[in-house]
């Protein structure tokens, strides 16, 4: 359920694209066929041998009027038109977006907003199934892109200007999306997941996303070990938003932007060596000792 | 007979007589200035892109509209410049040394006037705002600093065919040291009034 | 007869030893190192390639870090693009333009040795960077914000801009000395109509280096001064626009894969009609579709950018201009077939590589169409997808012709054959190799995985595509060792050629292999498309030379005509030996190493060479004629 392919569609706009790329598909291999064919024509037949052929063959050129140009300009109209014709889906003009996310690409991790940037979240998007979202993409930084191919097109996500792309799932799902323009050196590791709810749950999932993080003897750890120098907390006194959010990070599927799925023992390891599991990514090594890892897995997958 | 006669001759070609089009040395200096030309081309629509993409006001940032007197004295000098070096090009190709001499220094000085004038300009501007303070800040010194170097090399050219001149390399029927300076003297003249057009006239539209 | 021949080869007679080596002017020798520096380019870049497919070959491998692993494709883009084809195909176009159009040099003999030498010293400044671990790493195109100081603080992309800056001085030059060539030097009576379809292709590209070049410097300067000296072209904060380095990029860009797939085409053209006994079919229309297809070229670069939030309407536009396009390209692929049906085709080896050449082009050209469709193209661009077409076009398009000229012209350049089962057994291997590597590339990228990725995760049914490309990228490997092999072996061993091996139509196969040093004893006149074929005309100028007419004998001479109809006009008097070209790029290379270590003095010293440099090359030559 977490693959990216653009053949599975789960959306209307994803469906289109594929349907445009069946109709290519069809008329290249059609072409390919024509030309091979042609190749081997000419190769198998054995004609006799004698001076080179000088002749000028009206026949022959007509040939390469017919296919070279009346045939292909005929072939690429009716594919402009046939393209032209699928832009809508993909990118709607107006606004029939009920929902607005908006999204922050960051080297190498995807700032997550809901609700006019009141509520921040990290590399997991949640949407209601059949209510199309508006995702309005900048960054602060270098430029990345937003590629969820089951759902949509790709999307530039560029410094001083906001772009968007509309999510409209069909089905519930999780979607697994990545970085498509290169960022550096953690490019390959910059994923993210869709997750398409029925509307209630998606309503449960965001009222819970709102609530600040629970009073805990966690915090300290977490503030201790010089977390919150990078990483925010809902609720909790400092602000950083350097790094990810982690104020539910329990209730998140992956850690390090899908790199890894998001166990105890896996968060553990990540504690324990970042730059192993992503190197050269913005966390350094902390050198952490063990019990105080293990505090800081047991508080962080407690914030659901 | 002459082997280009006795080619022609073998391929029967129409017109007696040799023509000359133009030479090697003649293509050589169009090329050059085309992609150089082009070079300008570009930098001036990347200040287009620019400013059209700039929702503020033009210029940006507070920054004046460009003073207009000296750059269009540059300018009208510089144009100046241009129709003397073609009074010296018309002037060798009627044999007339002393045309050719004299119209190259006139050239080659009111080049000079010109870059002085450059130079001042710069300063001035640049007590306002410099390449680091912002992108339109920067595209105006590219854009003028390029052409300067354009045009520095420029004058080098005119004072080596100056000293060819001086001794007597060039005649009325074989100039091409001449012309491929005047060619290239051209295109920077040319770039000025652009750039003036550009930078200078089109912020008050 | 022999006394006139020995007049001609006294004049043109070289000395021997290094010194030769460092001032020959001859379009021969300078060709042959074009062919054989980029050949070793395009080695390097081919291990770059192979240890990238290694780390894919498997989920999640460690063979190399992420910034090796950026350093490797990035190089490898740049080493293929601009040190290896394109010179590569400068290299064929320097060896054979003056033979086919019956000249004894190239325009500006000099001003060749120059662009040899400045494109050897900007592969090895690019290629300095390696040891230091500092080879360029944001891609090929490198994008700004990434490629600025603040995101790659050391030398990595200054190497690139610099370099590039550098070989553009290299490939400019080479163009305006073809375009001069083409038009003033052909044989009498070889009117433009009449001229061999590779020259077409030639001087269609040079026109594109001479308008498409500038963007790519222009983009290479503000990208420096914004690195190094403060200035601000693309940053937002200070009103610039990253959007801004990817027109100018682009803009450059897409005419550039014209400017290589134009030559290749042309050798393509060469090789069409002499392996399928025939002239060519619709000569007209294939010179027409070369000069369309450089001049479109120019009015489709957005397509590269359909991703970035445009406007509908400018992408609208672009699409309608991108999928028009493959209008010329399909002119062409039915020329050389019909050419090939009504013919007697050969099946020698340079004929395999354009058969291949056809295959996998006309794949590469219909995912290009695919991608002028701007909602595929949102969904595909930046992925394996893209990926697999650029390869199809580019290796197909012009590393398949590149490999067909190598055996094609190799008894002209060496006077020897190569060995013609080696051939065959290297073009199976590489055209099995190839598409082994490349076709499950379409698939990976429409199963969503995306380009410049030092690593992948399994589950996402991307693994078994990867390691059959990387069991590909071996086969094709060996299919390149062979045809290594196969040249390095038969320079040595290969039995004789004669002059015409292959019944070639085209005159550098009038003249003897190798060709002496001045090409022709006498200049040939010329009365069709096929000069070789015309057996009287070629009769004619052997009892010329016995009567000593045409001969250009008083130095190194060669005959102007006129642009269009190839009418005589004017002796010509070329120089000879010279060491200033190479004195040129030496300086270059020290004003390039300054800009590089930011030691301006270094660079201004430079300067004052390059100025030297050029007023010893101006220094009135009693040889050279001033027209």
């Amino acid at each position: 359920m977490r693959d990216q392919s653009t053949l599975r569609p789960a959306s209307h706009a994803a469906q289109s694209i594929a349907d445009l790329w069946w109709i290519l598909f069809v008329v290249s291999v059609v072409v390919f066929f024509v030309v091979v064919t042609l190749l081997f024509v000419a190769v198998l037949r054995r004609r006799a041998g004698g001076a080179p052929d000088r002749s000028t063959s009206r026949g022959a050129t007509k040939f390469v009027a017919v296919a070279g140009v009346i045939v292909p300009a005929i072939v690429v109209i009716l594919l402009f038109f046939a393209s032209v014709a699928t832009l809508p889906a993909v990118s709607p003009a107006g606004k029939n977006a009920r929902m607005t996310i908006d999204v922050v690409g960051r080297q190498w991790f995807w700032d997550v907003y809901y609700r006019n940037r009141t509520i921040r979240t990290a590399n997991e998007i949640h949407i209601p199934v059949g209510v199309p979202v508006e995702i309005r993409v900048t960054s602060e930084d270098v430029i990345h892109s937003l590629w969820v191919p089951r759902l949509n097109r790709k999307i530039d996500v560029i410094p001083g200007q906001t772009n968007a792309v509309v999510f409209d799932a069909d089905k519930p799902g999780i979607f697994r999306g990545q970085c498509a323009e290169f960022c550096g050196v953690e490019h390959g590791l910059m994923a993210l997941l869709v997750v398409a709810q029925p509307a209630p749950q998606f309503d449960r999932w965001l009222a819970d996303q709102a609530e600040p993080a629970p009073k805990s003897p966690g915090l300290d750890a977490f503030v201790g070990a010089g977390c919150s120098g990078c990483h925010e907390i809902s609720g909790a006194p400092r602000k950083s938003r350097y790094g990810p959010d982690l104020s539910h990070l329990g209730s998140r599927l992956t850690i390090g932007a899908g790199t890894l799925t998001n166990t105890p023992e896996h968060l553990a390891d990540w504690l324990r060596n970042p730059q192993r599991i992503k190197p050269g990514n913005k966390m350094p090594d902390l050198g952490l000792p063990e019990p105080e890892i293990q505090a800081l897995v047991r508080y962080l997958e407690s914030l659901k | 007979m002459t082997t280009v006669a006795y080619a022609r001759r073998t391929t029967e070609p129409t017109v007696e007589a040799a023509p000359r089009s133009a030479s090697n040395g003649w293509w050589g200096m169009v090329l050059f200035v085309a992609t150089e030309a082009t070079l300008f081309t570009v930098l001036l629509a990347s200040y287009f892109y620019i400013r059209f993409k700039t929702s503020s006001g033009w210029p940006p940032d507070g920054i004046a509209d460009p003073k207009l007197l000296r750059a269009l004295v540059m300018t009208a000098l510089l144009t100046a410049s241009g129709f003397v070096m073609y009074a010296a090009e018309t002037g060798i190709r009627r044999g007339r040394q002393r045309a050719l001499v004299l119209g190259l220094g006139a050239t080659f000085l009111l080049g000079l006037a010109f870059l002085g004038l450059q130079i001042w300009e710069t300063v001035v501007v640049a007590r306002e705002f410099t390449p680091r303070t912002d992108t339109y800040g920067s595209l105006v010194f590219t854009i003028t600093g390029a052409h300067s170097v354009h045009l520095v090399v420029g004058l080098l050219l005119l004072a080596w065919v100056q000293g060819r001149a001086w001794f007597r390399a060039y005649t009325a029927g074989r100039h091409l040291g001449v012309q491929m300076a005047a060619m290239y003297w051209y295109f920077v003249v040319v770039v000025q009034v652009a750039i003036f057009v550009s930078l200078y006239l089109t912020p008050r539209i | 007869m022999e006394a006139h021949v020995e007049r001609l080869e006294k004049v043109w007679a070289e000395p021997a030893g290094i010194v030769s080596f460092l001032t020959s002017v001859d379009h021969k020798r300078i060709g042959i190192r074009y062919l054989f520096t980029a050949f070793a380019f395009f080695i390097a870049a081919g291990i770059e390639a192979m240890v990238m497919r290694a780390q894919l070959a498997r989920p999640g491998e460690r063979l190399v870090s992420p910034e090796t692993y950026d350093q490797l494709f990035s190089l490898h883009g740049t080493t293929m693009i601009f040190l290896f084809v394109t010179p590569m195909l400068s290299g064929f176009g320097n060896y054979c333009v003056p033979l086919m159009i019956g000249a004894r040099d190239m325009a500006f003999p000099r001003l060749n040795a120059l662009s040899y030498w400045v494109f050897l010293s900007s592969g090895l400044f690019i290629y300095a960077s390696v040891p230091f671990g500092l080879a360029p790493n944001d891609g090929w195109f490198n994008y700004v914000p990434l490629s600025d100081k603040v995101f790659t603080p050391d030398k990595n992309i200054d190497f690139y801009t610099l370099g590039l800056i550098f070989i553009t001085i290299s490939t400019t030059a080479g163009a305006a000395n073809f375009i001069v060539t083409i038009f003033k030097l052909r044989a009498p009576g070889m009117s433009i109509n009449r001229m061999p379809l590779f020259c077409w292709a030639v001087l269609a590209t040079s026109f594109a280096v001479i308008f498409a070049l500038p963007s790519l410097t222009v983009a290479n300067t503000m990208l420096e001064l914004e690195r190094n000296w403060g200035f601000h072209f693309f940053q937002p904060a200070h009103g610039g626009d990253p959007l801004l380095w990817q027109h100018l990029f682009w803009i450059f860009g897409h005419p550039d894969v014209y400017i290589i797939f134009l030559p290749a085409i042309g050798i393509v053209s060469s090789v069409v009609p002499v392996f399928s006994r025939r002239s060519i079919v619709g000569y007209e229309w294939l010179a027409l579709a070369t000069v369309l297809t450089g001049i479109v070229g120019f009015g489709v670069w957005v397509h590269h950018m359909f991703a970035t939030g445009l406007p509908q309407i400018s992408m609208t536009f672009f699409s309608a201009a991108s999928f028009m396009i493959v209008i010329p390209s399909g002119i062409q692929i039915f020329a050389w077939l019909a050419t090939m049906l009504t013919g007697r085709p050969v099946l020698k080896t340079p004929f395999l590589y354009v058969l291949g050449f056809v295959v996998v082009f006309v794949i590469g050209g219909l995912t290009g169409v695919m991608f002028a469709a701007v909602p595929f193209d949102q969904q595909a661009t930046d992925s394996y997808f893209v990926v697999a077409h650029f390869h199809y076009v580019l290796f197909g398009g012009a590393v398949f012709p590149i490999f067909a000229g190598i055996h094609y012209w190799f008894p002209k350049m060496s006077g020897r054959m190569y060995h013609e089962l080696a051939g065959q057994v290297s073009f199976w291997l590489v055209f099995v190799g190839f598409n082994l590597t490349f076709f499950p590339m379409h698939i990976s990228g429409l199963l969503g995985m995306p380009r410049r990725v030092y690593t992948y995760p399994g589950g996402l049914g991307w693994d078994a595509y990867n390691l059959l490309s990387t069991i590909g990228s071996g086969v094709l490997a060996a299919g390149i060792l062979v045809i290594a092999l196969n040249v390095l072996w038969s320079l040595r061993r290969g039995p004789p050629a004669l002059s015409d091996p292959w019944g070639g139509n085209t005159l550098e196969w009038s003249t003897s292999s190798p060709p002496p040093h001045f090409n022709f004893p006498v200049i040939p006149i010329v009365r069709s498309a096929d000069p070789n074929w015309d057996v009287e005309d070629r009769r004619q100028d052997a009892l010329r030379l016995e009567r000593g007419e045409l001969l250009l004998a008083d130095g190194h001479q060669t005959l102007a005509t006129t642009v269009l109809e190839g009418e005589a006009e004017d002796e010509l008097h070329m120089p000879s030996e010279s060491v200033w070209p190479f004195v040129l790029a030496l300086s270059l290379s020290v004003v390039f190493f300054g800009l590089l270590m930011k030691l301006y003095g270094v660079a201004i010293l430079g300067c004052i060479l390059v100025a030297g440099a050029i007023a010893g090359w101006h220094r009135p030559q009693r040889e050279l004629q001033d027209q």
